[in-house]
């Protein structure tokens, strides 16, 4: 237990994340499951008090984004891969990191503490004022969560950033890196650069509920539109930060188990990858469509959300170029990954409606905005996250996941998550708001919402068999061979699962033809 | 074959632009056409509501809370008038309303064109990854992937031609976009003005003739309005932020402390509509809705005229 807590090892410090982000995946999921009992049917359903389905909306949407995704996307994938991937013994900053650790669960803690305070927040994840100041729900412990989260976050930024720049094995040219270490370098320049935003605009919120400030009271000169502002130029970053790694883990995984160099691999990383970096910070205003600010802004910042339609769609592509002529084994992590181009074209696609301003006047804060998302983060990412972890799996335990259950699961998970979410869209264009403890004026969309709790405990059903297989495989799996999957990147053709202190018998040094995706007749010159 | 792939795409990228620039020229042109009515309407607005004269710059300036007192002198002329009933108003305006473009009905046919268009893109990924899927599936176990080389050209061509194709799209969607945002955004000359005021966990909306109706009790006896005639609603909130939200008139706007913001409407034929609150507002955000019901304008004006 001891040498678990204070490791620097970065391949422990990112089994502990994946442990951390799943305890908030579980905790989040259940909170979930309850908020669509509650809407099964009309009326109050499972609880009189709308303040309890409040505060599950909170915990449900602070802590799926804060705690479940991003840690476990940069978090753990970074954490176990990164050195790996680049053939670095460890991290530039070991200590660093177990300190960005510790504070992660210190914040998964105070999160979930929320339920065992009096007064839990009741202030959904983005906690806009005046209701954020007003409420007599603990705002504080939201602000707090998010700070030890933030303070993490940006520790382990420029942690890798450190990693990927100084410590790449001797000959490993950056366009030789895998496109997971681009997609997550990616990731953490958006986090350096935003987080303070983000911190900056909660610690004001603090101030103005405690400490009688007055930054979000027009009565006092105050504006409510210069919180939602902030939260924003992080929170649209961040949602790059959860899906260009989860792109990149579902790349790395199409193209291990098809066998095929990533299709166009430079266009993806520079004009993909990086070009989201740049135009995904000019497009937050398109959460604040119907939130009064000024026309000409709302008109530019569609344009913008638009192109950013380009880089994405040049990742789905490289994703779906992979396969072609490809040598396709379908395995669990790869059902997992080849869903995700599915489920993703939905939820992305969902999106270029949500870009024009005209036709989000109707649509938005309405069920076709939460079902949207649900596709490109509750799904995508997550199915991204599962995959990598079944992928992954013979690496981290030196066993194999069990592929009849996992197979099983991933079917359950798939039928659950678009009955779910799919009747969703519907209802949403006929106007069903977010948020809503009761839905009295819309008596009509009950047989939707039940088909949608049907899904929602579907879902849940297929996540004990996917968490039950993942445990029982670590424990009682069939041992694993040095490289299942006959990958040629550099975490299984140059180490032993689960790789030993210092990661490489001997430091791996690469030549100039070298590619993590030298298959058939590639080498890194023809990728 | 190098040189086939590059006037390949030298042909999709004059064709995209081609389709960009037709498209912008047909926004610009019909931006153009709405700019008149525009410049109008934010005069009536400055004259009308007085105080809002930098909102009509900036469409809703903020309106600090300490000038409210302000608003409401500024709004009285208009409650005067209103009291020689605002019947020839309505009339009056009925006959341009026949050339005002109805929001609601642009939502509905831009919606069916979007729909159209994420079908044929959804479509086209989806047939691809299946047909890869069927197709490249791993026959020998030691079988290693065959995906051709990639060069320079190459490169670029998947780069620039799939983005010149998205980009074309784009601004297609965008001059779409905007040419109904002209119509939600532009409030026509002579609407019927509505003050609203949000609170937890109520709606209120003060008519010309200074009648004051509540939303809750809209729930059993429906607010009326007049079919044919642009609506505006112009309002702001007590305490939090909330938004109004009309589903069937395509049409939301947040309502917040400190700014007025506005929603315009109308509606074609006469019929009954929810109203609702939809930005999270605390513990009774989902109790706070309504009913409106638009029935012809002589009627409306009977009903208006007995509730002020």
């Amino acid at each position: 237990m001891k040498e678990w807590i204070f490791t620097t090892d970065h391949k422990r410090i990112g089994i502990m994340y994946l442990v951390g982000s799943m305890a908030a995946f579980v905790v989040a999921g259940i909170m979930a499951l309850l908020i669509r009992l509650e809407l099964s049917s009309l009326g109050p359903t499972l609880t009189d008090n709308a303040t309890n389905y409040n505060v599950w909306l909170y915990f449900h949407g602070a802590a799926m984004i804060l705690a479940f995704l991003i840690p476990s996307l940069t978090g753990f994938f970074a954490n176990y891969l990164i050195p790996l991937m680049i053939g670095a013994p460890d991290v530039a900053f070991p200590r660093i990191n177990a300190f960005s650790i510790w504070l992660f669960y210190v914040a998964i803690v105070l999160a979930l503490s929320a339920f065992m305070v009096p007064d839990p927040p009741d202030v959904m994840w983005t906690g806009y004022p005046p209701y954020s100041v007003q409420t007599t729900g603990n705002t504080s412990m939201y602000v707090f969560t998010v700070h030890l989260l933030g303070f993490s976050s940006i520790l382990g930024a420029v942690n890798f950033l450190c990693t990927v720049i100084y410590m790449r094995a001797p000959g490993m040219g950056w366009n030789q890196m895998n496109f997971f270490v681009w997609a997550t370098l990616a990731a953490f320049v958006i986090q350096l650069i935003f987080i303070p935003v983000l911190a900056a605009a909660v610690t004001l919120l603090l101030f103005d509920k405690y400490f009688g400030t007055a930054f979000f009271n027009p009565d006092a000169g105050g504006d409510v539109l210069l919180y939602q502002n902030l939260f924003w130029f992080y929170s649209h970053p961040a949602v790059y930060v959860i899906l260009i790694p989860a792109v990149g883990v579902v790349a790395e995984v199409m193209a291990g188990m098809a066998r095929n160099p990533i299709f166009n691999y430079k266009v993806a990383v520079y004009g993909g990858a990086w070009a989201i970096v740049v135009l995904g910070s000019d497009v937050w205003v398109h959460h604040l469509y119907t939130s009064g600010m000024v026309d000409w802004l709302r008109i530019g910042m569609m344009v913008t959300t638009l192109i950013i339609s380009i880089p994405v769609g040049l990742l789905m592509i490289s994703l779906v170029g992979t396969l072609y002529r490809g040598s396709i084994q379908y395995n669990t992590a790869m059902l997992y990954a080849i869903s995700v181009l599915f489920l993703f074209l939905i939820g992305g696609l969902t999106g270029i409606p949500l870009a024009m301003t005209s036709i989000t006047l109707h649509l938005a804060e309405t069920y076709f905005v939460m079902a949207h998302f649900h596709y490109v983060m509750a799904v995508s990412a997550t199915f991204a996250v599962f995959s990598g972890v079944y992928y992954w799996f013979p690496k981290m335990t030196g066993r194999m996941a069990n592929e009849t259950i996992g197979k099983l699961g991933f079917v359950l998970n798939f039928v659950g998550i678009n009955l779910t979410f799919w009747p969703l869209f519907s209802i949403g264009v006929d106007g069903m708001p977010r948020r809503y403890f009761d839905y009295a004026m819309f008596p009509e969309f009950e047989p939707t919402q039940k088909m949608a709790t049907m899904g929602a405990i579907i879902i849940a059903l297929s996540m004990v068999v996917v968490i039950f297989n993942w445990v029982y495989s670590a424990i009682a799996g069939v041992k694993a061979p040095l490289n299942p999957w006959g990958s040629k990147s550099m975490e299984w053709t140059h180490t032993q699962s689960p790789p030993g202190a210092g990661n490489f018998p001997t430091p791996p040094t690469v030549s100039a033809d070298w590619s993590p995706y030298n298959y058939g007749k590639h080498t890194a010159q023809t990728i | 074959m190098t040189k086939w792939y590059a006037f390949a795409g030298a042909v999709l990228g004059v064709v995209s632009w081609a389709t960009v620039a037709i498209a912008s020229d047909q926004a610009a042109a019909d931006a153009a056409a709405a700019a008149p009515a525009a410049t109008q309407e934010e005069a009536v607005a400055a004259d009308a509501a007085a105080p809002a004269a930098d909102a009509a710059v900036a469409e809703e300036g903020a309106v600090p809370a300490a000038d409210a007192a302000v608003a409401e002198e500024g709004a009285a002329p208009m409650e005067e008038a209103a009291v020689e009933p605002a019947a020839p108003a309505v009339e009056e305006h009925a006959a341009p309303a026949a050339t005002v473009n109805n929001p609601a009905e642009g939502w509905n046919t831009l919606w069916h064109h979007v729909l159209i268009d994420l079908y044929v893109i959804g479509g086209i990924f989806a047939l691809i990854t299946i047909a890869f899927m069927v197709t490249y599936t791993r026959k020998r176990d030691d079988q290693e992937g065959d995906l051709p080389p990639m060069n320079l050209v190459l490169s670029l061509t998947w780069a620039l031609i799939p983005a010149f194709i998205f980009m074309a799209d784009d601004f297609y969607l965008a001059a779409n976009g905007w040419k109904l945002w002209i119509d939600q955004r532009n409030v026509p000359e002579g609407a019927l003005e509505i003050k609203g005021l949000a609170y937890m966990y109520e709606w209120e909306f003060e008519f010309e003739n200074g009648a004051v109706l509540s939303g809750n009790e809209s729930r059993e006896n429906p607010i009326l309005l007049p079919v044919g005639a642009p609506i505006v609603i112009r309002s702001h909130s007590d305490d939090v932020v909330h938004s109004l939200m009309f589903p069937d008139f395509r049409i939301k706007e947040d309502v917040m402390p400190g700014r007025t913001t506005f929603i315009w409407f109308m509606d074609s034929a006469p019929g009954d509509h929810l109203f609702t609150c939809t930005e999270y507002c605390g513990v009774g955000h989902s109790n706070m809705w309504g009913r409106v019901k638009t029935v012809p304008a002589t009627e409306f004006e009977a009903w208006i005229a007995e509730k002020a």
